[in-house]
């Protein structure tokens, strides 16, 4: 075990201790979590919605304070008139320090979301929101699918059909890759160059933006409230979101990650697509251990190799993200190549879980 | 951050530390050779699993720079996938595959020959599973279950798409063959079925990655991608050469040697037109021939998906601008299903009439050309056109269909109905109602098209509970009528979802039990007929009996519209499928005005014979009123001729749509055979009514002919209530924990609401009340008369 993993292992064990039974230690010791609820004969789906919980209460705490930031970042620039130019010179230190710490917490609230993702969009009834927050085009890009919902800003400006707000509104504002919401170019990290992300965003779109990416984390937690994990919703998240792998790696190889100064992924700037597809898995891998006793009952060979696929994939994806986090950039034919692999191993998965839903005669949306 | 990611994955690790592990211990304790059937033990999945990953570990590590690395893993594999090679033993071909793929791999890493390496790695997989195959066959013949089981899951999986997941015959299969539920013969053919049908997709797949590969000019994909195809052709193989003949056979096999070499090569020239003749090759054939039934079912899936391609984009588009964007996407929804279904029937129907398929084939492209036109917005396309296209496609498709597969089982019903209420739950999700609900009801349309009137045959109860839950709700369930109209897209909208789908998986079950006997559709078709005739009869025979004497000239209108009424119903039956099928979609709303029609008719005639039975000199007395009534001579023969159609129309509209049903079934001779017992029935009673009335004194007709229309009506208004209620026009209050009897609800029109019941009781308090005025204005009309006598003999 390297010093990457002890480091994770310390991390793990404060994180058990300081948060009692949460969402790590669900992850050590799924089966007593995901035990059979004897007195039902149902399965206890208690962890889906516990992990769900946690994770949303994360995206929604961290959107929060994002929006502080935002509105302290917009209220610096009202105090020059929305003049960036003046700001820029007479109050450099505070708005880089505003812009970093913004980024800090879209990047905090994004993961947890990510974290979430793979069961938000893979339940019906939750899906809504994976195309509001981070899957859905805009009404420009792609007008048959694009969400029919409409963003108002502080000064009154309305944007139409805008797309999901992570990656149309959110991270191209706070890192400046859509030209309409930069507010100025600056060189924030002091190099003497402009590089990708060197922006002051426009005060009004990140406001704006981020105060809708905090409303609707509210409305997602109470949604997440609601819902009761049923068999059928987790065996639906499982059957929808597993197959989607190949869609991911085509972004992350058009994104600035591994194509670079090339890239035609616009999003994907602020972190790398592999974190989604991490969160993912994570998400869904939480979501079969809570049905593995079912399963494993119909089936133990196909249960454990079920189990024994998603720590393959899981890890296979830990591994590319760590690489990458570690500095290393993946060529383009690389990257086609891990994408396949994944695709297959996430095929496979689906695969072997549409074996079980039959053998237990389970319905599945799609 | 990717620490803290991995942090909250410890256990992926030490899952897969301990995988590895148990994987070495294996390889250790175990004996050089393990019988083929001693699977339980090897986990073949596993090693092969295992022996992949070093394979990948080995390309990516020389992609990399580390020659030294990747020689290792591929070494490692080569060990990793030993049990595996030994248990290949009864299958020496494709041990002999694997050992050589194996090598190729070690050899090529050693010598930093990426490409090689990729294509060693495509050859070593399409190997492992070609030995799989032939083994989970091998030990289901031999009826051992458990091996065949553990051999199964060294398996891949056709591509998911949106209508189809991966299918899971051959698991089930082996299930029932452990339960003996299954003879092994039957349980091969499931298995075998299964696994060609998913190589053949993946082979396609590897046939796009080929292309794709070559245009991105990524040497390594190419080269894996090209050995994929040719291992994947090694496994379908014998099956087309069975089909098309041996020499056919070696041919194709040479055409996948050369796409093999070609990909290795990079020789990118070359590969262009070897793709093209093996596209073509794979189209040209079904490794797993589909079963009749299978054939039935995608033929009526392509069919209805079809018919609602025009009908989801004429509602998206007009005057040449896309209005709802989503009605644009769902039509490209039904129209990829349609397409998928073709291509499934495809090989099946180039061998009965090639040029025929051909121009499917093309006007399916048509219609795949028009509707990206729109959805890209670079033309859009005309709706007529595009319902001209489908039209004249599905009208080429029933002339190219084999006769068996129209009269269809009905599975096709239940998969669209699925794919409709998945896009509700869709439309919902996002907040679009109005689409929800049209999806809604066009699942529902094709349900009271199709499976309902089968269904009642079968389970009136089971029929009724779906309706409820497409309506107005059943017991603690939301019907999902009422759920989309309240704005519910989340769990309540979910659970009744679940609940529509186990009731449909019970009636398909039920309705896909086997065809039902010819003596069974007779009698369905024939209660049919008797029990939507009955009210009509009876209005008709009460009315005709009281018609003598003067009043015999007012037999003439209810004849003509009772007649009428018949013609249009004979019009309906004849009509096409998809006709009805488009009327059906507003079937319920039909209802509800004929209904509210037939009421308003009925409850003038209820007034005329309470009037005419009470004042014996109605017609001379009360002119002006009856001309109030029924406005004059002219308005009387309307209203009599009006009263005869709706009676009998909004029944016998009713009863093709259901004939309708049963005719697919068992074809339009048995159902006439029962229609014409129902009828038969229908004018027995008739007649027996108009006899019985005809015997009885005047006056004591006219008492029992009131009588059965008072019947009549509050049945009437009972199922009108439900039919308004069912189309969102009057409210719902279900009665509670009050159940009403099936035989309640069919005979007498009682509903389960507080609003049928209330409407119920006011009808009878109407009869009653026009009873009590009519009693009251006779004695009032006595009296008069009397004090008139009196007048009279004290003058």
């Amino acid at each position: 075990m390297g010093r990457g993993s002890m480091r994770l292992s310390r991390r793990l064990f404060a994180r058990t201790f300081l948060t009692g039974a949460g969402c790590a230690l669900m992850r050590i010791a799924p089966t007593s979590a995901a035990a059979q609820d004897t007195s039902s004969g149902q399965p206890d789906l208690s962890a889906i919605k516990v992990y769900l919980t946690e994770q949303v209460g994360q995206l929604q705490a961290g959107s929060a304070s994002l929006a502080d930031t935002a509105q302290a970042y917009y209220d610096r620039l009202a105090a020059y008139h929305f003049d960036y130019a003046a700001a820029w010179a007479g109050d450099q230190a505070t708005l880089v320090s505003l812009i970093t710490k913004a980024r800090d917490e879209w990047r905090d609230a994004h993961t947890a979301y990510e974290m979430s993702e793979g069961l938000v969009a893979g339940v019906p009834s939750l899906a809504y929101f994976d195309t509001l927050l981070d899957a859905g085009p805009s009404g420009t890009e792609d007008p048959e699918n694009a969400l029919d919902w409409k963003l108002t800003l502080p000064d009154g400006q309305v944007l139409e059909r805008p797309g999901n707000i992570f990656h149309h509104l959110t991270e191209p504002a706070l890192w400046g890759t859509e030209a309409s919401f930069v507010g100025m170019q600056a060189d924030l990290d002091g190099d003497g160059q402009l590089r990708v992300g060197d922006v002051l965003p426009e005060a009004n779109v990140l406001l704006g933006s981020v105060k809708a990416l905090s409303e609707s984390a509210g409305r997602l937690a109470a949604a997440v409230g609601d819902w009761e994990p049923t068999v059928e919703d987790a065996f639906t998240a499982l059957v929808t979101m597993l197959p989607t792998m190949s869609d991911y790696f085509e972004e992350w190889k058009q994104s600035v990650y591994v194509a670079g100064a090339q890239a035609t992924e616009t999003s994907f700037v602020g972190q790398s697509r592999l974190v989604d597809v991490y969160g993912i898995i994570n998400g869904l891998d939480v979501t079969y251990d809570a049905l593995n006793p079912v399963v494993s009952a119909a089936s133990p060979e196909l249960s454990q190799q079920i189990d024994a696929g998603f720590a393959r994939l899981a890890s296979f994806i830990s591994n590319l993200l760590n690489q990458e986090q570690a500095g290393k950039r993946f060529t383009g034919e690389e990257a086609d190549l891990l994408g396949a692999e994944a695709q297959n191993q996430a095929a496979t998965l689906a695969g072997m879980v549409s074996q079980a839903i039959a053998l237990l005669g389970v319905q599945v949306g799609s | 951050m990717a620490s803290v990611l991995v942090s909250r994955c410890p256990r992926c690790v030490l899952r897969l530390l301990l995988a590895t592990l148990l994987i070495a211990l294996n390889l250790l304790a175990r004996p050089a050779v393990e019988p083929a059937g001693a699977a339980d033990a090897l986990a073949p999945a596993e090693v092969a699993e295992a022996a992949s990953a070093a394979l990948f570990e080995a390309q990516t590590r020389l992609l990399a720079g580390d020659a030294e690395g990747s020689a290792a893993k591929a070494l490692e594999a080569e060990q990793v996938a030993a049990p595996l090679v030994a248990a290949f033993a009864p299958v020496p071909e494709d041990q002999a595959a694997l050992i050589e793929a194996l090598a190729a791999a070690r050899e090529a890493a050693a010598r930093e020959d990426g490409a090689a390496l990729a294509a060693a790695r495509g050859q070593a997989r399409t190997a492992m599973l070609r030995g799989s195959f032939a083994l989970t066959l091998a030990n289901v013949q031999a009826g051992d279950a458990r091996a065949a089981q553990q051999w199964l899951l060294l398996r891949e999986f056709r591509p998911a798409t949106r209508f189809a997941r991966p299918n899971a015959d051959g698991t089930l299969a082996l299930q029932r063959l452990t339960t003996g539920a299954l003879d092994p013969a039957a349980a091969v053919q499931a298995v075998r079925a299964d696994l060609l049908d998913t190589y053949q997709a993946k082979l396609d797949e590897a046939l796009d990655a080929i292309s794709d590969a070559a245009s991105q000019g990524y040497a390594l994909k190419l080269a894996e991608a090209g050995a994929l195809a040719q291992g994947y052709w090694h496994i379908l193989s014998p099956a087309y050469a069975g089909q098309a003949g041996e020499q056919a056979g070696a041919s194709a096999d040479a055409l996948f040697a050369e796409i093999a070499r070609a990909t290795l090569a990079s020789d990118s020239g070359r590969i262009s037109p070897l793709l093209d003749r093996a596209r073509q090759l794979n189209a040209s054939f079904r490794a797993a021939p589909l079963s009749l039934e299978e054939q039935q079912r995608r033929a009526g899936q392509l069919l209805l998906y079809l018919s609602l391609v025009p009908v989801e984009y004429g509602r998206g588009v007009k005057d040449g601008a896309v209005l709802v964007p989503i009605e644009v996407q769902e039509a490209r929804t039904f129209f990829d299903g349609a397409e998928a279904a073709f291509r499934d029937l495809r090989s099946t129907l180039q061998s009965r009439n090639a040029a025929a398929t051909e121009r499917v084939s093309g006007l399916l492209a048509q219609l795949d050309q028009a509707l990206a036109g729109t959805q890209t917005g670079t033309q859009v396309a005309d709706p007529e056109q595009v319902a001209s296209v489908a039209s004249e496609t599905a009208m080429a498709l029933r002339d190219l269909f084999p006769r068996e597969w129209l009269q269809r089982s009905g599975a096709a019903d239940f998969d669209v109905i699925r794919t409709l209420l998945d896009q509700m739950e869709r439309a919902a999700a996002g907040r679009q109602f109005k689409q929800a609900e049209s999806a809604r009801l066009e699942a529902y349309a094709i349900f009271d098209a199709g499976p309902e009137k089968r269904l009642l045959g079968f389970s009136p109860r089971l029929a009724q509970r779906i309706e409820r839950l497409f309506w107005g709700g059943d017991g603690s369930y939301e019907g999902l009528a009422d759920a989309l109209a309240r704005g519910t897209s989340g769990n309540e909208l979910r659970k009744t979802r679940l609940a529509l789908d186990d009731a449909l998986s019970q009636a398909e079950s039920l309705l896909g039990g086997g065809k039902p006997a010819t003596g069974a559709i007779i009698f369905n078709a024939a209660t049919i007929v008797f029990r939507e005739g009955l009210e009509a009869v009876l209005i008709l025979a009460s009315l005709l009996a009281s018609m003598v004497g003067a009043h015999r000239h007012l037999k003439r209108p209810l004849v003509f519209g009772a007649l009428a009424a018949l013609g249009a119903s004979g019009m309906l039956f004849v009509l096409a499928r998809s006709v009805l099928l488009s009327l059906a979609r507003y079937s319920e709303k039909i209802e509800a005005v004929v209904s509210l029609l037939a009421i308003s008719v009925l409850l003038l005639v209820m007034n005329w014979f309470f009037h005419k039975v009470y004042w014996t000199r109605w017609i001379a007395q009360h002119h002006a009123r009856r001309r109030a009534l029924i406005g004059g001579v002219a308005g009387q023969m309307l209203g009599l001729a009006t009263l005869g159609f709706t009676s009998v129309f909004r029944e016998g509209a009713e009863t093709v749509l259901f004939l309708q049903a049963l005719v697919l079934d068992a074809g339009t001779a048995t159902v006439i055979e029962g229609t014409a017992l129902g009828l038969l029935g229908v004018a027995a009673i008739g007649a027996l009514t108009f006899i019985a009335q005809a015997k009885l004194p005047h006056k004591k007709m006219l008492i029992v002919t009131g009588l059965l229309i008072a019947t009549v009506l509050v049945t009437m208004v009972g199922n009108t209530m439900h039919a308004l209620q069912a189309v969102g026009w009057a409210p719902v209050t279900p009665l509670g924990e009050i159940a009403v009897p099936n035989w309640a609800n069919v005979w007498l029109g009682i509903h389960a609401t507080w609003e049928g019941v209330v409407a119920q009781v006011v009808a009878i308090g109407f009869v009653l009340g026009s009873y009590v005025v009519a009693e009251q204005r006779r004695a009032r009309s006595r009296q008069a008369r009397l004090a008139r006598t009196a007048v009279a003999a004290q003058d």
